[in-house]
């Protein structure tokens, strides 16, 4: 059975009611006691310069190694004053292929754009607009039911989604949130200016057609995908319920449980997905994961290790198989150097994805970095396709080794 | 007059005052809270840590705190680490980069170390020591204050009440005529005494006179030192939404 309204009633009503509220309570201010506060503007970067060799298997000097000089640089500037707040997060790309015909591809990606306003007494609520990074659910390496922004590799990356974002919290240990995701509408209406400004173009035209999916144009709400879940502490227990809803597509249920066992930290989360919405069908797609952290501290140092295991029921963008071992391996001594191994393990195959980062911290904001990350197992598994995600473009390319220094100011 | 009454009626008149005027251990404690932190405040401090052989490392922390419910964190400098953010909750404590590309907050330990520094994370986001310690009074002492010379000082020893507690024990020393906290003695849960804190430079900061500098010593790793100098104290109404781990993400 489909659904006669495109979006839970319950999100949208609940996006405007505070929405509306926001103009009388931004008049009021969250400015504490004791005088005015002003804006404040800060801004925090990063400038990392090296290479990146890439290689099909272990030898760099196969035909089909790509060597890549990598300059790179992220900034995060942010806004803070009462009632409101403003963030932009992004970087800038100006590596390029160290070849016969160097490719040179310079690119600025934005993570998040977005104004905060505070809302109700005391700021207990708060409404992001604009593009934003989103977590839902409590699994740090799995997450069933963080799909609004999904994570774009095997560990919690995200580039961010478009639209509303409404937190509130009712003392310290609930959390309320509900969102609207305007991505595909934005997706399709970018779709349909770059097939209008040249309509003899068809493959234009075909790709409009794919980003509406069915819809019957960019303002089509059925393009809308909402969110909502809520966040409950109880001590050391943690609890999580979330709900993501796309009309006439997808809806997905999640509920995670965390503990704080004397310093291990467990997590479980499981998800039941319907298509088309219908919540009555026989058979909804089972996800699940179950995972532990545990960190041995010694004056400035630390080792964390985790492992976590994940049930993919269903075929997805990243995931393609049914089960998943994720073990994590974390060095860390302040100020000195950082060391991190993962290892995703598709259990089936069996092949893994293999990635290692040492950091060394020679002198204050100054890291050298080493990288690699290789996929072991047969070619064209799972985490080889996997892998063509972190891989520069080429034929193949199952290693990739990265030297760097990188300056923090 | 005194001479017209029997020592019996004098004693019983003395008594209570006398009683009044002996503080509990408790009340002791709440008084080394008291001159430590303000109900509600913001903060900005700077902790150096040095070891031997080695660069001294250097954080500079906002704080935003309120004695009923938290404290929030947030590193300023350097680079590297600024606009990492903490939340200390009842039982919890979180960790949040924004630079680190995830949109979840981390759950560490209260007791680990607090960014490589001798203090633990409780050291530097608990407000107050009543919520986890329970107080009992040892004999009088004079402390050799490095700063003050010798000082008669009241000795409490804080028990540990909960599991969440940082430490065991801490015994501390506290000037008798107007509770101020000058040196404090930590002990592992095993017993251990492993770290020792003297507080100096007793200044004013506007509603309340307290030590600006806190001066922690590993005693299991010689020589390495952690000061955490207080720049600046205010008393302001913290709101509620700071404490909870949506703010961490903002």
């Amino acid at each position: 059975m489909r659904s006669a309204f495109p979006c839970p009633p319950i999100i949208l009503l609940l996006c405007a009611a505070l929405a509306l509220a926001a103009v009388p309570a931004l008049a009021q201010g969250t400015a504490p006691e004791g005088g005015e506060v002003q804006p404040v503007y800060s801004l925090s970067c990063d400038a990392a310069a090296g290479f990146v060799l890439s290689a099909d298997g272990y030898d760099p000097a196969v035909a089909d190694s790509v060597a890549i000089v990598s300059l790179a640089a992220n900034f995060l500037h942010r806004v803070e004053a009462p009632g409101w707040g403003l963030v932009l997060n992004h970087s800038l790309d100006l590596s390029a292929q160290a070849a016969a015909t160097a490719q040179f591809n310079p690119t600025m990606a934005v993570y998040e754009a977005y104004v905060r306003f505070d809302l109700l007494t005391g700021g207990r609520a708060q409404l992001f607009v604009g593009k934003r990074r989103m977590g839902m659910g409590l699994g740090t390496a799995f997450a069933p039911g963080d799909l609004l922004d999904p994570r774009t590799g095997f560990w919690d990356q995200k580039n961010g989604f478009r639209g509303l974002d409404l937190q509130a919290s009712l003392g310290s240990d609930l959390s309320l949130r509900a969102a609207l995701s305007l991505d595909r509408n934005l997706d399709a209406t970018a779709a349909r200016l770059r097939a209008l400004a040249n309509p003899a173009n068809s493959a234009l035209q075909a790709a409009y057609n794919t980003a509406l999916g069915g819809a019957t144009g960019p303002a089509d709400p059925r393009l809308l995908t909402s969110a909502a879940s809520l966040d409950v502490q109880l001590g050391a227990f943690q609890i999580a319920v979330s709900g993501l809803w796309r009309p006439e597509a997808l809806g997905r249920a999640s509920l995670g449980l965390g503990l704080d066992l004397g310093g291990v930290i467990l997590q479980a989360e499981g998800a039941a997905e319907f298509l088309d919405g219908d919540a009555s069908a026989e058979s909804p797609s089972l996800f699940g994961t179950v995972g532990a952290r545990y960190t041995w501290t010694v004056d400035a140092g630390s080792l964390t290790l985790c492992l976590d295991y994940d049930y993919n029921g269903a075929t997805g963008a990243i995931l393609k198989k049914t089960h998943y071992l994720l073990p994590q391996v974390i060095l860390s001594w302040t100020d000195v150097l950082d060391l991190s191994f993962r290892a995703l393990v598709e259990m089936e195959g069996p092949s893994a994805l293999v990635s290692g980062l040492l950091a060394v911290h020679p002198a204050r904001n100054l890291d050298l970095e080493f990288s690699i990350l290789t996929s072991l197992g047969e070619s064209g598994n799972d985490a080889t396709a996997l892998s063509a995600s972190y891989l520069p473009a080429g034929a193949a390319l199952t290693t990739a080794a990265g030297l760097s220094a990188r300056v923090h100011f | 007059m005194f001479r017209r009454l029997s020592p019996v009626v004098l004693a019983l008149i003395l008594l209570p005052t006398a009683l009044a005027a002996a503080p509990t251990a408790s009340e002791i404690l709440a008084s080394v809270d008291h001159a430590l932190f303000l109900s509600s405040y913001t903060s900005r401090a700077t902790m150096v840590t040095v070891e031997p052989g080695k660069e001294a490392r250097s954080m500079t922390l906002d704080t935003w705190s309120r004695s009923d419910k938290g404290s929030y964190l947030e590193v300023q400098a350097p680079a590297r680490t600024k606009g990492t953010r903490f939340l200390q909750l009842e039982g919890s404590l979180w960790m949040f980069n924004p630079k680190s590309g995830s949109a979840n907050p981390l759950r560490l330990s209260a007791r680990d170390s607090f960014q490589g520094s001798t203090m633990s994370n409780a050291d530097v986001g608990k407000s107050q020591f009543s919520d986890d310690y329970v107080a009992t009074l040892a004999p009088e002492a004079i402390l050799n204050h490095e700063e003050l010379g010798p000082v008669p000082c009241i000795v409490i020893e804080a028990t540990a009440r909960t599991a969440d507690a940082a430490y065991g024990r801490i015994v501390m020393w506290v000037r008798k005529k107007d509770y101020m906290p000058l040196h404090m003695e930590y002990y592992a849960k095993s017993g251990l005494l492993f770290k020792r804190m003297d507080l100096m430079k007793i200044r004013s900061f506007g509603p309340i006179n307290r030590p600006a500098v806190m001066r922690m010593e590993s005693l299991d790793k010689k020589g390495t030192i952690t000061t955490f100098t207080l720049e600046s104290i205010e008393a302001r109404s913290v709101p509620d939404s700071t404490f909870n781990k949506n703010w961490l993400t903002r």
